[in-house]
């Protein structure tokens, strides 16, 4: 409809700016709070990021060969890298593994690839798979460890960490609960308070 | 902090890479050798194409009136030089689209002699009136680029009580320097030009002296942007004498220069949507139209050269030149050792309200700034992204638009929706485009769909037409019938009162 192989009106030159570009800027902005949080949660914190950005790149590179297109192109604008990161900042960072595989097909798959891709997207892409996640898995999703940073006696080792983030909490090290606002909430909600 | 506070009265735009260094650090060039072929288009500005009142074969001297104008908003051309009339016939325009539009070609002699002019020794004796007659009569318009006849609105300055005249030397667009330079080389003329123009726009019965007391409530203002330091400077001093003018610095940024940007910086008053400039009492007019005029009264010289800027990463001499108008751009590119293979566009004005052109075989025109051939390391990509929603277009809009869901309507074809939004605010000043991080050739959308509305327009209004047309027809027809049968109706009244009479005649006999 619109003729542009050859824009006849401005403006001809341009700011140096890209999509990649901008998606780097927001990982940028995010660095500090993932050290942070990696930090105060230690290393299965760290295995759960690693799982959610790499699966959400390769549910992208997916579905872009589904659509029959080449997929390093894509993978290259930082999109999905960036919406695996936003995943994984939301998620309980003792999760399991398969939640954050789970959550990044979700975020991929129907967040975003669905609508048409980048840009098409109807919602955020990590918070719809972030919502999802919660509604199905409520108690992975809402088990939450107490802070044990990197480093200091009571936080878990390397070995320790894989088995968390692999196998499951078992033999607890940190424990979680309700608190006091959830407590005071469900009360509310039956008039016994 | 102060640049907090300015910041509030500046709206949207952007800080492009200037790139006008190569350019501005050298003399205006006015040793242009006379091209053999001038191409002089009929209509150079807003308004009806002037009417050519000489025939193929005349010969003609530098400054002699080749069209004049017609109508109320139009502009007379004048031959840039001495020479023989070739031909009045339909040439490429200078335009995106290259479409032939009616061209005076005039073979220049060599000689390039003048016309006899009339100098005025002191034209603060002329009349306002005298002076906007004068510089209509010059052929002089917007040099900004806007190509608005000067003398129209001189006109409307002395109808509306003008009493802010701001002059325009921003020279925002990135490349262009022709204003810069002319400010620092012709300080004094165009100050002289800024003069003339408030005497233009005194709306005293006789017409009193520029600057005194009580005569002349308008000021001027000249607002140069920071980024031209020594042509502030210059102005500055040759503006010193006369207190009525004042020249400040503004901002640099893009689009500085846009008039309702300016009006809001200079004088802190906002041009109502929909409304002219003059209506809350501020003109604008540019440096280079100053200058024109300066040259229009002084010495009666008409519009018939101007400054253009040649620049651009495949220029080799790139420069500020005085052409006569209608030098084809080849002619320019000759002179200025533009590399053509590695040319990839061709611009006509600025890069970013520009237009590219087809090709160099097209004339230059009043409104002619500059010319640029980019290469293609200096253009933005052209491989369009979808939009990420990232905002930065509105963020840079300074009318205040949205241009992703105005792009995003126009897409779907909905040009209504798009107008609802704010489409014919949009001034085209290219900032979305610039800034967009997904190669999304917004304005492009926009200039497609105001066309798309403007035909839509004229093609509802010219079936409205029609159908009035059909109506009134309609309803003269059923009158002239409804006569006819009220005539029918007396006829046969009458024929039986008539035989009525007749019957008691003989009743009676
Ligand atoms: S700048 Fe481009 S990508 Fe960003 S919102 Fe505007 S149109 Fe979309
Ligand atoms: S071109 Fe139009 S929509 Fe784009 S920034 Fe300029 S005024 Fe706004």
């Amino acid at each position: 409809m619109i003729p542009h192989l050859k824009p006849s009106s401005g403006a001809h030159v341009g700011a140096k700016s890209s999509v990649s570009q901008i998606m780097w800027q927001v990982m940028l902005a995010l660095t500090p709070a993932t050290v942070f949080g990696i930090w105060c949660f230690g290393w299965p914190a760290l295995n759960l990021f690693v799982i959610t950005v790499v699966s959400a790149m390769g549910f992208e590179a997916f579905c872009i060969r589904l659509a029959g297109r080449a997929a390093t192109p894509v993978i290259m604008d930082g999109s999905a890298l960036l919406t695996g990161w936003l995943l994984a900042m939301t998620l309980p960072p003792w999760a399991p593994w398969w939640i954050g595989v789970v959550g990044s097909g979700l975020a991929i798959v129907l967040g975003k690839q669905v609508y048409g891709g980048l840009g098409q997207n109807l919602f955020n892409p990590a918070m719809l798979a972030r919502v999802a996640l919660l509604i199905s898995f409520p108690i992975e999703m809402t088990t939450w460890a107490n802070v044990s940073p990197l480093f200091f006696s009571d936080s878990p080792g390397l070995i320790e960490s894989w088995r968390i983030t692999f196998a499951g909490l078992e033999n607890l090290d940190a424990t979680t609960g309700a608190t006091t606002l959830g407590y005071i909430k469900t009360e509310f909600s039956q008039n016994r308070l | 902090m102060l640049s907090f506070f300015t910041r509030q009265r500046i709206r949207g735009g952007v800080h492009a890479e200037e790139r006008k260094a190569e350019t501005a650090s050298q003399p205006i060039v006015n040793n242009f050798p006379l091209p053999k072929k001038l191409y002089i288009p009929l209509q150079q500005h807003v308004g009806k194409p002037a009417e050519p009142l000489i025939r193929v074969g005349d010969r003609v001297l530098k400054g002699q009136l080749l069209a004049y104008s017609q109508g109320l908003i139009s502009a007379p051309v004048h031959a840039p030089s001495s020479g023989i009339i070739l031909d009045v016939n339909d040439y490429p325009a200078p335009h995106p689209s290259a479409l032939p539009i009616r061209m005076i070609v005039l073979e220049t002699d060599g000689k390039d002699e003048w016309i006899e002019t009339c100098p005025v020794a002191d034209p603060f004796l002329l009349t306002p009136e005298d002076i906007s007659l004068r510089v209509g009569a010059a052929g002089i318009v917007g040099l900004g680029g806007a190509a608005f006849p000067t003398a129209v609105k001189l006109n409307m300055g002395r109808e509306n009580h003008i009493d802010t005249l701001i002059i325009n030397g921003a020279e925002c667009e990135p490349y262009l320097s022709c204003d810069d330079r002319q400010m620092q080389e012709r300080a004094e003329q165009i100050i002289d030009g800024v003069r003339l123009m408030l005497h233009g726009m005194t709306n005293s019965p006789e017409g009193g002296l520029a600057g005194q007391p009580g005569m002349n409530t308008c000021n001027a203002v000249v607002a140069i942007e920071d980024n031209k330091q020594q042509a502030y400077f210059a102005m500055r001093a040759a503006a010193e004498l006369f207190p009525q003018i004042k020249v400040i610095q503004i901002p640099t940024r893009y689009p500085m220069g846009w008039d309702r940007q300016l009006i809001r910086y200079v004088t802190g008053k906002e041009v109502p949507v929909g409304c002219r400039s003059s209506e809350i009492g501020v003109t604008i007019h540019n440096v280079g139209t100053a200058y024109a005029t300066h040259k229009a009264i002084r010495y009666g010289q008409p519009l018939v050269s101007r400054v253009i800027t040649v620049s651009g990463g495949a220029v080799g001499r790139p420069m500020n030149v005085e052409v006569p108008l209608g030098t084809l751009i080849s002619e320019l590119f000759n002179f200025c050792e533009v590399n053509s293979e590695d040319t990839a566009r061709i611009i006509m004005g600025g890069p970013m309200m520009g237009d590219s052109l087809p090709h160099s075989g097209l004339p230059t025109v009043k409104a002619t700034s500059g010319i640029l051939a980019l290469t293609q390391s200096e253009l933005k990509d052209t491989d369009e992204k979808p939009c990420i929603r990232c905002a930065s277009c509105v963020t840079v809009c300074p009318a205040g638009l949205r241009p992703l869901d105005m792009a995003n309507n126009i897409r779907v074809n909905q040009l209504d929706a798009a107008v609802d939004i704010g489409l014919k605010d949009c001034i085209s000043c290219g900032c979305c485009s610039y800034i967009c991080p997904s190669n999304i050739p917004l304005v492009q959308y926009f200039k497609y769909a105001s066309g798309e509305v403007m035909a839509r327009q004229q093609a509802a209004h010219k079936s409205e037409q029609t159908k009035r047309l059909i109506d009134d027809r309609n309803a003269r027809l059923e009158r002239i019938a409804q006569q006819q049968r009220e005539e029918e109706l007396a006829r046969l009244a009458a024929k039986a009162e008539r035989e009525r009479l007749k019957a008691e005649q003989e009743a009676a006999v």
